[in-house]
């Protein structure tokens, strides 16, 4: 697929990935009605505006990476709102949370304060198990650079433990 | 979360491979290695079904990618919560809702009895409390809906205010969208009240099927075929 992504290459993205990016969103957000609005949010907007997709990398590691942006604004989004609920109503509520449930909710809350170039290459390492050669070529960096983020965001979890 | 040996597939060279895009050298060692991996068998075998359970629907994206794109403001809704990071509660021209037909009912030990309800969390100033019946509310203040229902649904809440003017709190942004079972289920993004003053009731329509907003928008009191509606009533009053 070369840079100038034309509308049948974008459908043929979508035919072939749009289950992939269910797939990762609902894992990311833990509803597959959001994941759902995730699925959409890309592919519209790659519809809308293909000129994003710079044929730098493939179309999968693109679609990686827009998904994984998309999910950590939510998350990030959630995260706070969540907060701001817990300080005044729900307290009671997260006690009945399952252990699983928890520890998810503990992974999402860590990605949400992490820094944004920080919380991809957690998700791409953790929730992706990616290679760091894959890493690199979704962020676009050396695979050095991958092992330098991924010591910064074992400090910055192990700080907040 | 499990950790997958060194050597086997990751999720996106599965997916690139499913997909045909990796090369010719790739792809080989890609094959050989699940032909003698168990567990990499296993997870093609998983994305394999996945991708039959998933089936595209290009008509939907193809329309919703037609409809005009969500605005960044509007008249009655104007700004947000910067301190949390909200986007601006848009209003949606002419979207279906949702594109996905609701899922089975679910077992799930946490759903409601009785109807759909729509509720709201108020934050004024510095505090946060929940909604109440004939809850009085300020110009600008924050609002932020949750929903309980049984079953997840096609959502379309419309607020109708003292002057008769009809808003729609949701869907924002233009696109479409679906709420899970669930009870107190917080919906995306905060709304920022206006200086309208007086009674406003906001309906939420809750519904089997995708259904036209701009139709519910203008007529609120009608309740749509295949929908439940849940009513809420505030007072906007000034402030402190």
């Amino acid at each position: 697929m070369g840079a100038a992504l034309e509308r049948h290459d974008i459908e043929r993205a979508y035919r072939e990935y749009h289950h992939s990016v269910l797939r990762r969103a609902t894992r990311l957000l833990g509803s597959e009605a959001n994941a759902r609005e995730v699925v959409q949010e890309v592919f519209v907007s790659l519809i809308r505006d293909p000129a994003q997709f710079r044929g730098a990398s493939s179309i999968a590691t693109w679609l990686y990476s827009a998904t994984t942006h998309l999910c950590l604004h939510r998350i990030r989004d959630r995260d706070n709102r969540a907060r701001l609920l817990a300080e005044h109503v729900a307290p009671a509520q997260a006690q009945a949370a399952p252990a699983r449930a928890e520890d998810q909710a503990a992974a999402r809350q860590l990605l949400a304060r992490l820094p944004e170039k920080l919380a991809r290459v957690a998700v791409y390492a953790y929730f992706d198990e990616l290679t760091h050669e894959e890493i690199a070529d979704i962020l676009g960096c050396s695979r050095r650079n991958v092992g330098k983020l991924l010591a910064r965001v074992a400090e910055l979890s192990e700080a907040s433990e | 979360m499990t950790r997958r040996a060194p050597d086997c597939l990751s999720d996106l060279r599965i997916d690139m491979m499913l997909a045909g895009d990796l090369d010719g050298g790739a792809r080989e060692r890609a094959r050989d290695h699940v032909a003698g991996c168990a567990a990499c068998a296993a997870r093609v075998a998983a994305f394999e079904a996945a991708r039959a359970a998933t089936p595209p629907d290009l008509d939907a994206i193809r329309r919703i990618a037609a409809a005009p794109p969500a605005r960044t403001a509007r008249r009655r809704w104007r700004g947000l919560w910067p301190s949390l990071g909200v986007a601006l509660a848009a209003g949606a021209a002419a979207v279906v809702v949702a594109v996905r037909p609701p899922a089975p009912e679910s077992d799930d030990a946490t759903r409601t009895k009785g109807g759909a309800r729509l509720g709201f969390f108020v934050k004024h100033g510095d505090t946060v409390r929940r909604g109440g019946p004939d809850e009085s509310v300020s110009p600008g203040d924050l609002v932020r809906f949750v929903v309980s229902t049984p079953r997840p649904a096609h959502l379309a809440i419309v607020g109708l205010d003292a002057r008769g003017a009809a808003s729609v709190y949701f869907p924002v942004a233009g696109v479409a969208d679906t709420v899970d079972a669930g009870t107190d289920v917080e919906l995306p993004r905060a709304t920022l009240l206006d200086d309208t003053l007086g009674p406003e009731t906001v309906a939420a329509f809750f519904c089997e099927r995708p259904v036209d907003v701009t139709a519910v928008r203008a007529r609120p009191r009608r309740t749509p075929p295949g929908c439940s509606v849940d009513r809420l009533d505030w007072m906007k009053v000034r402030g402190p």
